[in-house]
């Protein structure tokens, strides 16, 4: 008898094991099945005529961290759309710290996604090509018209891969401006110039280096060391990869450029032998490499930081007393690739169609957009009658947390509060933006995939700690160029050579 | 007839002969002891999904992988995804990292824990020994993340405790991030202290297995405290020590990442030095996300352990053959 209720028991528990490792794996299972029950009538009195449509799940995708008050604000918005669209979205994050791996891993499982922010930073042209999302030509002006031409046609040649569009490109102009965020204080208080160039830069490090014992004169450290980027930005030349750490660059204002190494160019042992001035004279610690901190010039424990507008703007917003002034370096302002940002359709979507017609409202219709990037009106943002958007509470609902991939001049709106010197700076950069066909010129690696990556490895292993002066120049020329060889050097730059050439041709065919 | 139960439980083979030949052997074997089988179903049905399962994707190692096309139809492509592994001798570099650094930080961290575990036994006092044993213990909660934040603050040159001391007493501030052979030892110094103390629980307990007996005849026959540990404690622990040395093995290609990433971040200069297997990979393939190329990499890594763990086990079985695995 005992011995029966004890088989039993065992018995049952095992079971219970067994149901509950089974009801874990079918919790897997894609939870966002498109409900296919026909919509009737629901109350429609809206222009787009929701009868005809059926009800449906969105699924959307976008990169950051949620919000705490973002899904209040989702209730708002479904309410919205619901009515509007007939339609239900809901909004997953890939965070920062791992969006590189999930990214490829959320395409590749075959989750339905219906709409994922895109961009070069995200691989949007690798993942394109290995067929993750949906080529847009006919859906696109089909199913979102204004936002199709709303598009420019260097951003429609820029989001093309291959033969078709597969993305549609934000409509906010972001600016290639990179220059030298300098504390307006300190410079009024140790006599210094403005910065106009870089013996400017060094005159003004030299002076909180004399002054400022505590403080490290330049920002460099582990993740910001673009410095000599902007040098060679500032000499004329541009970086293939449209972004600061490239390997290749060219000479855009030849008639026929030639790739070239970062290391290859002419001025360049004239600005190595500048850096090591620099390390020598202590503008940065000799281990800045180790150093993490990213918030030493909000905190003032830098002077100075290269970086771009943006970075300025909030500088401004979290210390006004400091006076932070921002000096452009690159002399030739650019409007940075369309594909900066986006939105893509991946091949995995249930309701493509009614994606574009959420994207179409998110780009050209206020009352979507403002209350998607925004927040409810009152309770996480107030929207001035000059336009601008003042947060309320920016640690539950900060502004435009996830709204990049579709953006539009015309809806976006600037943070209350930024000092008039911010928005002459940017009237001033569009006014000198020039054009570079090459910011279209997308290099593509994947035929020349290890030798490209073990050349990024020579940029992280040698080139950087050669240019904040931590090598000997002489070895450390010598050890690069023979670990170039090694990588297979000049059959990356053949590569990029004829694929540069057949773009030259391509486009001058266009335009 | 609780205690004979148990029994019964535990010798599932015992009395199945009998009945062998009649039925079949497994079905019959099945259902005389279905409840045990049924208990045993969670864990074979989660290894089976996650283990087994999972190797076919091992095909992605030869293929250039397309979402559209998925595993299956993808085209092959031969070993091109692992070339990127070993263009300028960088594999070769990392493989003798990953093994040097891992083989000293069994030895090392092993043999303290087994120094501690010992030294632990032979200590009186009772309260004396919860100390030592929490306070070795505490490191293993600590973060990685944190760790690497204490190394930066240790050792930086302007502001490190190190430089602060070291000018203090007159000295030269040195810099240890242009130093890559430094760390070797400070990251072996960092695993030891991390991980000794959760180790040694494993040596405390096989210790306290030992029969008090042992030691009594010891102290009859008037043997002293180094006797004991040597010709009593440390011939009981063997077995124990050996498994443990076979299980570490097998983990000897795989960096702990966290580890290394957190201590040296990316900081070129010390990469010749500090480089293994997984940062190398992490670091070549993050920004890129292909994924036949990780499959390469991580294919590499399980050859190599595959190797070296059946390579250890035949040199244990040859020594003695009761101490190998299989």
């Amino acid at each position: 008898m005992k011995r029966n209720t004890h088989t039993a028991i065992s018995l049952l528990l095992a079971l219970a094991l067994v149901v509950s490792l089974l009801c874990g794996c079918a919790g897997g299972a894609p939870s966002s099945v498109s409900s296919a029950a026909p919509a009737g009538s629901t109350a429609g009195e809206a222009s787009s005529a929701p009868g005809a449509l059926e009800e449906a799940t969105l699924v959307m995708y976008v990169i950051g961290g949620e919000p705490v008050g973002f899904p209040d604000m989702l209730v708002e918005f479904n309410k919205l759309l619901k009515e509007e669209l007939n339609a239900t979205l809901e909004v997953n994050w890939l965070g920062f710290a791992d969006y590189l791996t999930q990214y490829p891993l959320l395409l590749s499982s075959g989750d339905p996604v219906d709409l994922i922010y895109t961009a070069t930073w995200t691989n949007y042209y690798q993942e394109a090509r290995k067929g993750a999302f949906l080529p847009l030509e006919e859906l696109g002006p089909q199913y979102a018209p204004k936002t199709w031409a709303q598009i420019t046609d260097a951003a429609k040649f820029q989001a093309t891969v291959g033969e078709h569009v597969y993305a549609i490109p934000s409509g906010k102009d972001t600016y290639s401006a990179w220059g030298i965020a300098a504390r307006g204080d300190l410079m009024q208080k140790y006599g210094v110039d403005p910065i106009t160039d870089w013996a400017g830069y060094e005159a003004y490090m030299d002076a909180i280096k004399a002054n400022e014992p505590n403080m490290q004169p330049s920002g460099v450290y582990a993740d910001g060391k673009q410095q000599d980027d902007v040098v060679a930005l500032s000499r004329g030349y541009y970086p293939l990869t449209g972004s600061t750490g490239s390997p290749y660059w060219i000479d855009p204002s030849q008639e026929h450029p030639t790739v070239f190494f970062v290391t290859e160019y002419p001025e360049f042992q004239q600005d190595l032998a500048m850096y090591d001035r620099w390390a020598e004279k202590g503008f940065w610690p000799a281990d800045a490499l180790a150093n993490q901190d990213s918030t030493m010039q909000e905190t003032g424990k830098s002077a100075s930081q290269i970086h771009n507008v943006d970075w300025w703007r909030d500088l401004c917003i979290l210390r006004p007393e400091w006076d932070f002034q921002w000096y452009e370096m690159t002399n030739h302002v650019e409007i940075q690739s369309a594909m900066q940002d986006g939105m893509a359709i991946p091949t995995s979507a249930k309701n493509p169609e009614r994606a574009l017609m959420l994207l179409e409202k998110l780009r050209t219709d206020p009352r979507y957009y403002d209350l998607f990037v925004y927040g409810i009106p009152g309770v996480h943002s107030n929207i001035l009658e000059d336009g601008t958007v003042e947060a309320l509470n920016p640690d539950v609902f900060p502004l435009d947390s996830c709204g990049w991939g579709f953006r539009t001049n015309e809806l976006t709106r600037l943070p209350t509060g930024l000092p008039d010197s911010y928005g002459k700076a940017v009237e001033s950069l569009k006014n000198s933006v020039k054009e570079n066909k090459y910011r279209s010129f997308f290099m593509d690696t994947d035929s020349i995939k290890s030798e490209y990556s073990a050349i990024q490895n020579i940029m992280s292993q040698y080139y950087t700690p050669l240019v904040l002066g931590m090598t000997d120049p002489v070895a450390g020329m010598e050890e690069i160029n023979k670990q170039l060889e090694a990588a297979d050097n000049e059959k990356v730059k053949a590569e990029i050579q004829r694929q540069l050439d057949e773009f030259i041709t391509k486009w001058d065919a266009g335009h | 007839m609780k205690k004979q139960n148990a029994q019964n439980a535990l010798t599932p083979t015992g009395a199945t002969g009998a009945l062998a030949g009649k039925k079949h052997p497994l079905w019959s074997e099945m259902k005389k002891n279905r409840s045990l089988f049924l208990m045993l179903l969670p864990a074979l049905l989660l290894v089976l999904l996650f283990k087994y399962i999972p190797l076919g994707g091992i095909v992605l190692a030869f293929k250039d992988y397309r979402y559209d096309l998925g595993i299956v139809g993808s085209p092959w492509v031969g070993l091109q995804n692992f070339k990127f592994f070993f263009l300028s001798g960088t594999g070769l570099r990392v493989t003798v990292n990953t093994i040097v650094y891992n083989a000293a930080n069994l030895i090392t961290s092993q043999l303290l824990s087994l120094v501690l575990a010992v030294v632990l036994n032979e200590i009186w006092g009772r309260r004396f020994k919860k100390i030592i044993q929490s306070v070795s213990f505490l490191p293993y909660f600590v973060s990685w993340i944190l760790v690497g934040a204490f190394v930066y603050n240790i050792f930086n040159v302007d502001n490190g405790v190190l430089n602060h001391f070291l000018v203090a007493l007159g000295h030269d501030p040195i810099n240890l991030y242009a130093m890559p052979s430094a760390w070797f030892f400070i990251i072996m110094i960092f695993n030891s202290w991390k991980w000794v103390g959760y180790n040694s629980v494993v040596y405390i307990a096989a210790i306290t297995g030992i029969d008090s007996e042992c030691y009594e005849a010891a102290d009859i026959d008037g043997a002293n405290v180094w006797q004991k540990i040597w010709r009593i404690t440390l011939p009981s622990i063997k077995p124990t020590v050996i498994t443990i040395v076979l299980l570490n093995v097998g983990r000897i290609l795989r960096g702990d990442f966290q580890m290394f990433y957190q201590i040296v971040g990316r900081n070129g200069q010390l990469y010749d030095a500090t480089d293994v297997i997984d940062t190398f990979v992490f670091r070549s393939l993050a920004s890129g996300g292909d994924i036949g190329m990780t499959m390469a990499a991580t294919l590499y890594q399980s050859v190599l352990c595959f190797i070296i763990i059946v390579g250890v086990n035949a040199l244990v079985k040859k020594i003695d053959s009761d101490y190998a695995l299989f």
